[in-house]
This record gives C-alpha cells, structure tokens and sequence, in this order.
C-alpha cells in the first residue's frame, strides 16, 4: 500500500484515481477509499432511508458497524444487497445504488411514514391488520414487505463462486491494530504459528485513523512496520479482509475472507472464501466500537460518531463538515475535535455533558461543561443544532461520543455472559471463557493505547510458553498516555421529538418506553418486541444505550439489567459463502459405476440412487415413452437375456475362523451350513426385531465370506457388522473390509444367460446346472485369465447370474457382455425393469424393508431362526409383532385391468367408510407388467393369505386414484420358480 | 479359447495435468492389498516379517517403506495395514504375501481405490480447501499417513515429501474427487 498525504492528508493513494457511480451520478475516489469515505470526499451526505419511517439518513460510523450507510452493489445477477458502505473497499467501476426509497432518494414517497410514526411505533404489527382477518395475506402483508426490506435480489443465482478452507495454527489473533499486531510479532518471532485476521483491507486498526505516535512514528506507519515482518516470517499468516465472523467448540472459528471484491469485472476465482481456522489458542483483539447519545433528532444526516468523524479526517483525508460540533461524555470526542481544528477546520463548540475534563479544547473553540444537544435541523444534512442552554448553533456535522463498547461478540458465542465494568461504563467479556480463548486490550476494556500494547505484548508471550515455546525478547513499544476518562451519560431528556437508539431499525427511546409498559422488561423481550439490535449491524452501536434507557425506565442498574448474548455470525456471510463449491451439479460428489461410460454412451437415462448414477432404462431410437423402453426391456429380459450394472449393491469382505458364527449371529436365519461354493439369502435384523437389510453370502473359501447389502444400506451394514465385531464380539476372530467399489458386477438374466457367461468365462469352468446349480458361487477367470466371480442368483426370478470383475475392467467388460449377447436378443437394463421384475416376483425392496416391517409382515417370519440367537431374535417375538390379524406383504392387481395402481394408496373394504380407523393397509410398490399386461402391486394388508381373493378398493386421495382391487398371491410369475432353476 | 477379451482402464484416463507449477497425476498402476491380522495373531505375523525382511508391522496412522521403493505398509486400523507397491514392485509385495501366508487375511483392494499423486508448490494450499486434517510438516511429516474425508469423500493421504502427496478415494467417486482437486488447483493458481 502507497501511503500518501494528499487529499489533506490520508492514507490513500491519489496517484491511483478511481471512477465509481452512486445512484447512477459519476464520482471519484482512490485507491485506499472505501465506499463512504469516497461518497462523505464527494459531499454525500444522504445515502440512504430508513428502515421503517424512511427518514434520510447519513453514513454514521467508519466499519462494520454501520446502521445507516447500506447500499445495493452491482447490478444484474451480480447485484448484491445491504452492503454496508463503510466496509466496501472502493474499485474502478464500482457502481452503488441507494435503498429503500421510491422515487429519489432525496425525495421519497414512502417518507409519508415519518408522519405516521405515531401508528408504527415498536410492535405495531401485533397490534393492527387484525381485520378483516382474510386481508392479513392478500393485502396486508403484501404491502408491508412491499414498504420494507432495505435492498432487492436479483433473483438470478449468483454467478460469483466461492470456496471454503481449513486452517491450523497455534494461535488466532482476531484483530490487527496495535493489541493485535504487538501479540503477533512476539509470537511470530518465537516460532508459533500465527494467523492474525482482521476485517480491513489495511492492518493497524484505530492506528490509521487517530494521530497517536509509537516509538516515535505516526501508529499507521510503525503498523505498517509490523505488517511487513509478520509478512515476512513464514510461520505467520496474515490475513486481511477476513473477518472471523463466529467462535465454536474446540478451538474452530468461522472466518470469512473477501478475495475479489474489491476487484472490477468477472472474477473466476473464488469471490470469498468461508474458513474454518482450528486454533490452539486464540486472542480476541477487536478493539472496541464508539456508541452514540440518545438526543432528540439524532439520525439526521452527518450527525456521527466522534471516532467515524475522525477517522474520515485522518484516514481517508475526507473532512466530513465544514463546521463542526462535539458532544461527548468522554475524552475521545475531543480528539475528534483537536484533530479537525488542526486541519483548519471551524469547531465552534464541544458540549461535554461532564462538569469537567482534562482535555484540551483546540484554539477558538467553545466548552459547553454540562450541556447537552436538545434538537437539530436540516432535512437532507444537519444545519444546526440547539443546546441545552437555548443556543443555536449552525453547523454540518455534529460529532458524538457515547463512550466506547469492547467488541466482545466472539467471547459470547458459546454463551459466555459479558459482565458490566462501571469504570468504563461498558460490558467486558465475562470470566468463563472457552480454554484457549483470551479477549485482549480494548476488546477486554483497557481503552489507552500504551496498555493496549503492553497487553498484547504480554498476551502474546504468556501464550507462547504456555503452548511449549520460548517468547522472544521484545519490549513494549512506547507512546504517550491517553485519557479516557468517561461519565455515562446516555439519554438527552430536554427538548422534543424522538431520540433515536437503533438506526438501523428506527427504534427510539420512545419504543423502550412502550415495550416496558406494556410488560416487555427483560432484555430478550425487548429484542424481540422493538427488533432492537436486530439486522446486518446486529446492534453494535444501539445495544448498550437501549440497555441503558431500559435500565432507567425499570428502576434497575445496568448491571441487573443484564444484556442479550451476541450469536455468530458477527457479521453478516452470504449463503453462497456457505455453500462454496458445493452449487449447482457439484452440490454433492457423485459415484459412477463401472460401465457408466458405456451406459452414457448407448441411451441410458440417468437417475440418482444415493450418491450414485444409475442407468434408470436405455432408450432406443423411436421410443418416445420410459414405459414402452422399460416395458421392452423387460419382455426382452423374459424371454431371452437382459444385463444390469449392480455394482452398486454393497459388498462386504468377511474373513476369519469366526466368520461362520460372526454370520450366523448377525443374520436371522442359519448361516452355519452354508458350504464353499454356496451362496445363501440372508435377512438382518435390528436389535428390535424389525427387519434391517437383506442380501447375500457367498462361501468363497473356508474363512472367507463376501456379502451384499442393498445399495442404500451398504455404509450402515458396514457399519452395524464393525459396532457387532468391536464391542459385540470382540473375542470372535473376524475381519470386514468393503469391496464394493473393488468389483464390476453385472446381472445377466433370463433363458439365455448361461449361453451368454459360457461365451465369456474361461474354458475350464463348467457351467452346467449340476455342476453350478442356483446359489452356486465360485472364484472363476474370464476372457483369457481375467480374476472373476460368479455368482448364480436371481433378483428377476429367471435363470440368472451375477459375475464380478475387477472395477476397472467394468467397462469392457459390459461392452464384450452385450457383443457376445448380440446373438441371444441381448438388452441392457436399468433400475426400472429391475424394480417391475423383482415386484412381478414379489420380492421386497427398500419400499417394503422401510425400518417399521418385520419378518413376519415381509412374509419371511419361517427364516427367523429359533435354534439360534442372533441380532434382533428375541425382540422380534414380542406378541405386538406377531398378532394374526397383523400386516402381511401380499399382491394386488386391479380388478379392471385396464386401471392403474398407484403407490401409497390405502385399502379399505369396498362399503366402508374411508377414514383411518378402516384402513386396512397401504400398497407399497407399484409396476405395469409387460408379461401380464397389467398393473401389479405389493401391499400390506390385515390378515393376508387369509383375505386371498378379496376385493377392496385402494384409495390414494392425494393423487385421486379410487381403485377396485383383487389380493393375489405377492408371486406373479413363475411362482414354482422353475425358471431360475432351470 | 475365448473370442472376447477384455481390458483394465484407468478410473481417471491416466488424467495428468500441471497447474501453475502443480501436477496432478493419476497413477493407475498401484496394487492395494489388504492385510488384516487373525485374532491374537500379531506376534505370529510379525515374527515372520522380521525374519524375512527385518521389519514389523506399522503402528495405527504410521508408515513404514514407500511405494517407490518396493513396498509401503500403511497401519490403517488396529489389526489392518495396507501393502501399496506399483506394478515395478509386484513381486516384493507377492514376496510379503507369500511370506506371511495364513498368518493373516488379504483383501485385494487395486481396485477399490483411485489414486492421484500431488506434487508442486501449490499441493499443500490446494488441499487447504478440501482437506480438513493439518498437514503442516510438524504435524504431518514425510512419510505420514492420515484417514480423512475431502468433500464428502472418505480420502486416505500420505505424504511422500514436503509438497509431494498421494491421495486415494474410493474408486466410484474418481471423478467427482478428480473435480475437486483439479477445482482447488484452479482457484489457488496465480
């Protein structure tokens, strides 16, 4: 950064002009203004209407606590609301657009509100828009958001991107000016390392905007110093425009960092960046924020805060009058004073509502001891003001100084209560902080800058030893004593009209005084009723003086007043900023299967199953309907021989001497005979009895056990085997590993399928249905010595086989699959001809194994084992689950067959009345079945076998099907099963 | 004889690419096998390894050899390492399977993982964005090892050298993972 002296004398670089447009009206900053230092050079000063009266309002403060300075950035998709100006670091070509008027903004309509105020005080609208009650969403809450709501969206996504991070350092030091940069270089020096993060573009704090010298130099330039070492250390990470926006458990902090927003045109790189810093220990350095006096009129334009005032002069060299007044309770009003003076410009009079103060006042000015600012005038920009004395005062600008709150919302963010330090007439950060967490200098309340290096000196040592390093030797830096002193002083009773508290949300003093009579006394009411506090500034400047006029109209102190607790974020963070990459397509991480190149490439539809992406049905050329797609497959599939990708199913590697037992205790039926070379269908249970998942074990050796999982269950099988191995069994000698992205596995189903894997696999094996009869397994090499397994089971009930390859031979080996399949009819299938063939064979699936089904309603209750214990057993014998007239999974079809099913519906008996107490059960899957040319479905219904031949009607009143049904047997097709045996 | 053949592709296309001095490299020829030890059988095991090759087993998150030096033996889970070798090493690692025989259990996972070497001075800042362990060379020195998730994606990491890393997915989100790297080398590209 050029630090240069001109525009009378600020840190901005005047070789660097920039052209920026407010309101559409061509201005000139430089490089080092921000926003409202470049609108108050250019005489702006009405930048924006109020939340709710639309008065005209000023830029009142010099950051992030900004109440009244919010503009609309951009234009387009690019367009961004409610952005303070004062934290807008200005480019060329920014364009800034006032809010929340209509018509100009020098003349609102909407200001009609003004005179109304008397209706729209605090909780109005608890009270009106009662009647009639119907208008409440046609008219009246139209129009009220109408009327409010500062900034507009663009409502196009946000074609900016962002990213998220993680950092790790030793310490956090939150805050970069004179604590902050004093606690980073020991501790740089020493060797820990130190993230230092501060919200400004340039680091030092207060420094830039006050004259205070260290060791001799002006503070922005000995800050300057600073930088540039800890730039030059390598175990220390500055980090400018971050603002750390929230504290968490363990050390974790929220940082937001700006990247390109201060750039002009398309960025493709990450407009902001969304950290979590884990850190070891942490230093709270955020100094403290000016806060204003209660007075009536006190919202008009270029009435500020002193330090605001100040910090224009001698940062940005913006003087922000031409004549200008003081009224403080404090010494940092008179700084303002001295500082404006000695640029030669007029300060009539400093009104001290103290009777004394050591201070001086500069040369030609006026103390006013006691007084107090009773009214001011000026429609568009402050003309004068009156004293409690009667004067008239013509001024421009009237700056205030309330006294001084320490930034301690990241010591609250974990409900640490601040406390109330009555010598500062402020709240500090309370004592029960977070281990590691430590608030330092002005943010703990020591407001003099010499203490404030001193104890980010000693702080940063302290810190360093704790954490195993030795401080290096540094001495504090030296620099003149401040007076500080302060009386409290928070409300102006003289005079007339309203004195504002809360700018932001136009919450005045007469607003504490209605919620309090009306009951609202403890502070949290008071928030809510009033929205005091609330907003992008989150009350920075309004807190402590609205608690402070509460505390006077309740009888109480300050202190038994108490305080709300600030929350994260500090300030305000985009939602793209959380959502960084994560948008859009990339919103999650996709898994593909093998053959998914292949699938793209030959018609598949896609659909996402989990994380997955599976081929849904392939589309040939001409078909103009998923049915007639699916309904080909599947006829095809039936009569001659079909191949799906289910790599996706889980697959678990079980190996050990207690591998047997470990399944025979997990599975509800037997596993203990299951031989080499076998494969058997397995169903889990949950401790409770009800059925979890259901699958396969395949005996590939004598310790060796490959099971399956449906897709969805694989990670919670996995881990339910892991929790049942570790802490169930741990004496069993058991080892599980996935292999379920290991392995290609491919179904091949139908009459053909055994003429189809014979083209493939390898001579040697014989494939005969003697010698790999159904439920036969075996480790087996294809295509010339390629590592295999076969598995011969069925899902679809026809002869059917799954074999497995190596992932990465997945997608050739689907291509040789379909080539050698040329000659049988060969057709690839996805997860809908899948879905019509395991329903036309009534198999359950994850519409049926849903967490709240038993054995017994799944019709499955003969494959609870009784000779065994195992997972779920007992509990699956409570009398609940095994009542006569309980639910049992049945089939359904329509008695029309022309009518379709629909999943969901429920039955009832035909005459009775349909309400909840006759529901009899609910259809859980529905297909249209090429092979029987009609609709099919599975249910379940009270008393099952027992109503075969039924009729009832299935009502799905959501989507209006009323439905004449017959219950059927759940096997449709092939129900002697001698097709998968064949 | 079969007509058909058939033929392994790499997850990622052998993906290779240099961003601003960084390269991102799929290395498709890397053997996983997993080694889990039977129950009360750790002694057994080792005493074999040491006989052999004067070594032992790897303590949980600890490494031991490098995979271009022969074998590298990753202690991933109390009683589970992996033996990672690229084809050049296949018969050290065939050598350590045949010598610990039934002493422990194998699980072929090549193919379970799709892994992508990061080597360049902008690996560590990349892995800053997704990667949420520490990889500071205090923390995380040359030869460390780390089970961690990036975006969602369970990663396993090891470091070879200071800004040299290996970094394996599971082999189904290759592509998503490929996406997210190649996204973070973008972003802190100058």
């Amino acid at each position: 950064m050029i630090r240069s002296l001109n525009r009378a004398g600020g840190l901005i670089d005047t070789e660097s002009k920039l052209s920026f447009t407010f309101n559409n009206k061509k201005l000139i900053g430089y490089k080092g203004d921000t926003l409202a230092s470049a609108l108050i050079a250019n005489g702006q000063k009405i930048v924006g209407r109020s939340f709710k009266y639309h008065r005209p309002r000023g830029i009142f403060s010099l950051g992030s606590e900004e109440p009244n300075a919010l503009v609309q950035l951009g234009n387009g998709s690019y367009t961004e609301p409610n952005v303070r100006s004062t934290t807008v670091e200005l480019f060329q070509g920014l364009e800034a657009r006032s809010q929340n008027h209509q018509l100009s903004l020098e003349f609102d309509l909407m200001a009609v509100n003004d005179f109304l105020s008397p209706f729209l005080m605090a909780g109005f609208y608890y009270k009106t828009f009662m009647w009639p009650k119907s208008f409440w969403e046609i008219i009246y809450e139209p129009l009220i958001r109408a009327a409010a709501g500062p900034g507009k969206l663009s409502m196009q996504p946000h074609p900016d991107c962002y990213d998220k991070g993680f950092i790790h350092c030793d310490l956090l030091i939150v805050g970069a000016g004179a604590t902050g940069l004093s606690a980073a270089l020991v501790a740089g020096r020493s060797g820990a390392r130190v993230v230092i993060a501060d919200e400004d573009f340039l680091l030092g704090g207060r420094l830039n905007f006050d004259r205070q010298e260290i060791n001799g130099l002006p503070g922005s330039h000995w800050a300057d110093e600073i930088a540039t070492e800890l730039d030059s250390i390598d175990n220390v990470r500055l980090m400018r425009r971050t603002t750390v926006f929230g504290s968490y458990d363990n050390g974790v902090f929220g940082a937001l960092e700006s990247r390109t927003d201060y750039l002009n045109g398309v960025q493709i790189k990450p407009r902001q960046i969304f950290w979590r810093i884990v850190a070891k220990r942490s230093l709270i350095c955020t100094g403290a924020t000016e806060r204003s006096i209660a007075f009536p009129s006190n919202d008009r334009p270029n009435v500020m805060l002193a330090n605001a005032a100040r910090g224009y002069l001698n940062r940005y060299g913006a003087s922000t009058g031409q004549r200008l007044a003081i009224f403080t309770n404090n010494d940092s009003g008179w700084q303002t004073a001295n500082d404006y003076a000695r640029k030669g410009i007029d300060v009539p009079v400093i009104i001290d509502t103290r009777n004394s103060a050591k201070s001086r006042a500069p040369a030609g000015s006026k103390v006013n001891f006691g007084g107090s600012v009773i009214a001011t005038k000026g429609r568009l920009g402050l003309s004068s003001i009156k004293l409690s004395d009667g004067q008239k005062i013509y001024v421009d600008c009237l700056a205030v100084s309330g006294g001084w709150n320490p930034n301690l919302h990241l010591t609250c963010h974990k409900r640490n209560y601040p406390i109330w330090k009555e010598s500062i007439a402020a709240f500090i950060p309370g004592s029960n902080l977070d281990n590691g967490m430590r608030a330092v200098g002005a943010a703990n309340g020591s407001f003099d800058l010499s203490q404030c290096l001193k104890e980010g000196l000693s702080a940063g040592k302290e810190v360093v030893r704790d954490i195993g390093f030795t401080p290096a030797k540094q001495s504090t830096p030296q620099t003149s004593e401040e007076m500080t002193s302060i009386s409290a002083f928070w409300h102006v009773t003289q005079g007339r009209g309203r004195s504002w508290l809360d700018l932001q949300n136009d919450v005045t003093v007469k607003d504490v005084e209605l919620a309090v009579q009306e009951g609202f006394y403890a502070v949290e009411q008071l928030k809510r009723y009033t929205t005091l506090g609330m907003a992008p500034d989150q009350g920075k400047t309004s807190n402590v003086l609205a608690l402070a006029i509460l505390a006077s109209k309740t009888g109480k102190s300050i202190e038994e007043t108490g305080t709300t607790v600030y929350r994260p974020p500090y300030n305000p963070v985009a939602i793209g900023a959380f959502a960084g990459r994560s948008r859009g397509k990339n919103y999650r991480p996709y898994r593909h299967t093998p053959s998914h190149s292949w699938a793209k490439s030959n018609g598949a539809i896609m659909v996402e199953a989990g994380n997955w992406l599976r081929a849904q049905w392939f589309a040939l050329e001409g078909e103009t309907d998923w049915r007639q797609s699916v309904d080909r497959e599947v006829i095809t599939i039936r009569n001659k021989v079909g191949i799906c990708d289910v790599s996706t199913l889980g697959k678990i590697d079980i190996q050990g001497r207690d591998a047997n037992e470990f399944l025979n205790r997990v599975y509800a039926n037997g596993f203990k005979t299951l031989a080499v070379g076998r494969v058997r269908y397995g169903l889990m249970l949950r401790e409770d009895g009800i059925a979890y998942d259901d699958g396969t074990v395949a005996r590939l050796d004598n310790t060796h056990y490959l099971m399956t999982t449906t897709t969805a269950k694989a990670a919670l099988v996995y881990r339910h085997l892991e929790f049942a191995n570790q802490c169930l069994w741990p004496g069993l000698d058991v080892q599980l590993i996935s292999v379920t992205d290991a392995w290609a596995q491919f179904a091949v189903a139908g009459p053909n399928s055994r003429d189809l894997i014979c083209k493939l696999i390898d001579p040697k094996y014989d494939l005969s249905n003697i010698a790999f009869p159904f439920m036969a397994c075996g480790e087996i090499t294809v295509c010339g010595g390629v590592n295999a397994r076969l598995f011969r089971i069925s899902f679809s009930g026809e002869l059917a086989y799954e074999i497995a390859v190596p992932s990465r031979y997945g997608n050739s080996m689907m291509e040789a699959l379909m080539e050698a399949g040329q000659e049988f009819g060969v057709t690839p299938y996805g997860t809908e001809s899948l879905n019509v063939m395991r329903i036309e064979k009534g198999h359950a699936s994850g519409n049926e194994l849903n967490g709240q089904t038993t054995a017994r309603q799944l019709g499955l209750g003969q494959m609870v084992s009784r000779k065994k214990d195992c997972i779920g057993n007992v509990l699956s014998q409570r009398l609940g689950m095994n009542r006569d007239d309980d639910l049992r999974l049945m089939g359904f079809i329509p008695v029309d067959h022309s009518h379709h099913l629909t999943a969901g519906a429920h039955f009832f008996d035909s005459e009775a009345e349909i309400n909840l107490d006759n529901d009899l059960g609910w259809m859980s899957s529905v297909a249209y079945s090429p092979n029987l040319g009609h609709f099919i479905g599975l249910g379940f219904i009270k008393f099952g076998e027992e109503r075969l031949g039924d009729k009832l009607v299935a009502v799905d009143a959501v989507r209006g099907n009323f439905c004449d049904v017959e219950i059927v047997s759940p096997n449709f097709i092939d129900p002697e099963g001698e097709r998968l045996h064949g | 004889m079969v007509k058909y053949s058939i033929k392994a592709e790499p997850f990622l296309g052998k993906f290779s690419q240099s961003f601003d001095g960084t390269k991102l490299t799929e290395i498709d020829d890397i053997e996983i096998l997993s080694l889990a030890c039977p129950a009360g059988g750790l002694d057994n095991l080792n005493d074999r390894l040491i006989a052999s090759f004067k070594f032992s087993l790897p303590q949980t998150g600890s490494t031991i050899g490098a995979i271009y030096e022969k074998v590298l033996i990753i202690g991933m889970s109390p009683g589970q390492w992996f033996l990672v070798a690229n084809s050049v090493n296949h018969s050290a690692l065939k050598a350590i399977r045949n010598t610990i025989g039934d002493k422990g259990y194998f699980t072929d996972q090549s193919d379970n993982w799709v892994a992508l070497l990061l080597e360049g001075k902008n690996a560590l800042l990349s892995l800053e964005r997704i990667c949420p362990i520490d990889l500071h060379l205090s923390v995380f020195p040359e030869g460390s090892f780390a089970r961690t998730k990036m975006e969602h994606i369970n990663v396993l990491i090891y470091r070879e050298n200071s800004n040299r890393l290996l970094l394996f997915a599971p082999s189904s989100y290759a592509l998503s993972f490929l996406h997210e790297v190649k996204t973070s080398l973008l972003y802190v590209s100058s």
